[in-house]
């Protein structure tokens, strides 16, 4: 069987299991499932950035915050329908993050990844600040729905088949860009950008393109959330939010689109899982105010940073080489 | 100064004071020593860091117009510059040794206060409290090396990176589970009552963070440059095979760097917290800041990084004066990412072609 083909089968699987999930999962999962869709689109575009391109990329929140600004601007400010919103806030993302690349994609190292942190807190800056425009800290409201777009439905579920779709499409576009010329010039950048460059790589314009594909893809993100949730604020799109997407990429496993999937189904669930394991550990006796419950219920920001890091030590391939790691001993049974 | 409840509070030059769990914002008719009081708030439980944080946008009004508040612009500059140059230096100092960037080094500032406030308030004593957290500081660096570097050692850089993110991040959030989201202040060994310096109003704490840094530059001068323990320490960073195979312990070197990181944070952390707020969310802001002044003096120079701290107090200073508050941090961003653009290596830095 092909590798198209195999794709293919694995898509259409997932699509099977969102359709199952928009079944049977009620109320909060779904909407946790929502917005785990949501990062699933954004750090697959991240992984196109830092994953294949080696580009460390420290401000991918502020390409979803473009995108959901945008949106908002477009639509609560000029009156914009969502068919013209989306497109626009897409292409403003793709827009303003050629014009950073200019100056960025020559440095590299720490001073690429405090470069884009530079970025993101200045938009961040500007997002809290230029009230006129953002309304500030009190962020946009009244957004249009997309969900609004399927009356009598529950919103949650209305909208699990639309982000479905899109993260279908964005997986598809990522599986299809991995064996394109394109994608094996952005591996090559980042496995030796000398080397790519002497076979004939033009290393920058590979990058510009790598990083405009991964704002265009967090925008992506970006403008849904708005249509999604009808209201954002600048705290969404901090640079810890942008800290957020590259651990759900290092849980996940860099370089793997599985791995983007993986990290950020997790780590969207697992502050859930931590409150109901602090629910039954109060239930089991526990004192609720004692340092183990609290961790457990507000707290999960450390066990991200120690998921992080103990899969830095231990699993260098994340939860997508685990799974690689399994099947091959299946396999050989 | 006394306040209308006739306790005697602490001001700062540029027009925000706190004590305990109040604080006031005044202002200062410059060159003289009146004052108005524009706001006088409670720090209570209740008030969220955003709220409490709002007042600093109050302060874009206080708009010296004289020479005098100029003066006295540039002197808060330099004050807080110098606490940035301390960081700068514990950012050298790692990257020299380690070619590391310790991103994790702003919540250990944050801690380092924190820890502060909690040994002093455990031995009642100023001076000890305030030397323990220190010593405490240090052996936080040392933890990190033996917990965090060395098993990332061999690691491409980008993981190292991710791993001081993550321990920024266990970092932060174990501070604000223990000490509260709130902003703090810390007691000063050294005073903080007002004093008028020809015309600017300076406190024997602001004295004492300048006095203190040149103290610790000049020390870390001596040390690096002056001693066997420095030679060593220089050796590694050139070539820590080179280094090893001529008899030095590497790891040792590493783990007094590391130790020296936790103490300069830990350092900033302790002089900042009694005059400036510290709370459990500004580590990125200050980590951030300190980069920016690494970068601007050129990331390895010891000179460098002392300017580059001085010129990111000033372009805060001066540009919340006479540009604008609210941007004041991002005017310091623009600055640091027109220099990775224009000047990559910095004031002082040798030109490196992997570096940009």
């Amino acid at each position: 069987m092909s590798v198209q083909s195999k794709q293919l089968i694995w898509l259409g699987a997932a699509a099977l299991a969102l359709t199952a999930a928009g079944f049977f999962l009620e109320g909060y999962s779904l909407r946790l499932l929502n917005l785990a869709l949501l990062n699933v689109i954004t750090v697959i575009g991240l992984n196109l950035a830092f994953g294949y391109c080696g580009i460390i990329h420290l401000g991918q929140a502020a390409f979803v915050g473009i995108g959901a600004y945008v949106t908002a601007l477009a639509t609560v400010k000029l009156g914009w329908p969502m068919a013209l919103s989306i497109p626009a806030a897409m292409i403003a993302a793709g827009v303003f993050a050629l014009i950073v690349s200019v100056p960025l994609i020559r440095l590299k190292g720490h001073y690429l990844a405090l470069a884009t942190v530079g970025v993101n807190v200045i938009l961040e800056l500007i997002a809290k600040n230029w009230v006129e425009v953002t309304n500030g800290y009190n962020g946009v409201t009244g957004i249009p729905r997309l969900t609004d777009l399927i009356p009598g439905m529950a919103p949650e579920k209305a909208f699990l088949p639309m982000v479905g779709f899109a993260a279908l499409l964005v997986v598809w576009i990522a599986l299809r860009l991995r064996h394109s010329h394109l994608g094996r010039a952005m591996i090559a950048v980042r496995d030796d950008e000398t080397a790519a460059l002497t076979i004939g790589i033009d290393a920058g314009r590979v990058k510009v393109i790598a990083f405009m594909l991964s704002a265009v893809m967090g925008s992506l993100s970006g403008t849904l959330y708005a249509h999604y949730t009808g209201f954002i604020s600048p705290s969404d799109f901090a640079v810890s939010q942008s800290i957020l997407f590259l651990m759900m990429l290092v849980v996940g496993g860099e370089a793997a689109i599985l791995g983007a999937i993986l990290g950020a189904i997790a780590l969207t669930f697992l502050p859930e899982l931590l409150r109901d394991l602090a629910a039954g550990y109060v239930a089991a006796g526990g004192n609720e105010k004692d340092i183990i419950a609290r961790l457990l219920k507000d707290g999960y920001l450390v066990f991200y940073g120690l998921i992080t890091l103990i899969v830095l030590m231990a699993l260098p391939k994340g939860l997508a080489g685990l799974v690689q790691h399994l099947r091959n001993r299946a396999a050989l049974r | 100064l006394k306040d209308r409840a006739g306790i005697t509070r602490s001001y700062t030059a540029d027009g925000l004071g706190n004590l305990g769990n109040s604080a006031a914002i005044i202002k200062f008719t410059p060159g003289t020593k009146d004052f108005t009081l524009v706001r006088n708030f409670e720090v209570t439980p209740d008030v969220t860091p955003t709220t409490a944080q709002a007042p600093t946008a109050a302060i874009s009004q206080v708009r010296p117009s004289q020479l005098k508040g100029a003066l006295q612009t540039i002197f808060n500059g330099l004050a807080i510059g110098c606490i940035y140059a301390l960081l700068a230096l514990g950012f050298v100092l790692v990257y020299e040794a380690t070619g590391v960037v310790n991103f994790a080094a702003g919540q250990f500032v944050v801690i380092g206060a924190f820890l502060g406030i909690s040994m002093i308030a455990g031995l009642g004593a100023v001076v000890p409290g305030t030397l323990l957290a220190l010593v405490a500081m240090i052996g936080l660096g040392v933890l990190f090396f033996f917990v965090v570097y060395r098993p990332l050692q061999q690691s491409p850089v980008v993981t190292v990176i991710v791993g001081t993110i993550a321990v920024g991040i266990i970092v932060q959030n174990i501070g604000q589970m223990i000490w509260g989201p709130l902003p703090q202040r810390l007691p000063s060994p050294f005073g903080v009552a007002p004093m008028s310096l020809g015309g600017v109003v300076v406190s024997a704490h602001i004295l004492a963070v300048i006095a203190i840094t040149l103290i610790v530059v000049t020390s870390l001068y001596v040390l690096l440059y002056r001693t066997v323990i420095g030679a060593r320490m220089r050796a590694v960073a050139q070539d820590a095979e080179a280094a090893k195979l001529m008899g030095i312990n590497v790891a040792g070197i590493y783990a007094l760097t590391w130790a020296l990181a936790g103490g300069l944070a830990g350092l900033g952390g302790l002089l900042m917290g009694p005059v400036w707020f510290v709370d459990s969310s500004m580590g990125d802001a200050l980590a951030l800041k300190s980069f920016a002044a690494t970068i601007i003096g050129g990331f390895g120079s010891v000179p460098g990084a002392i300017l580059g701290g001085l010129i990111v107090g000033l372009a805060e200073s001066l540009g919340a004066a006479y540009v604008s508050s609210t941007y004041k941090d991002a005017l310091v961003f623009l600055l640091m990412v027109g220099f990775l653009v224009a000047r990559p290596q910095g004031l002082f830095g040798e030109f490196r072609g992997d570096r940009g």
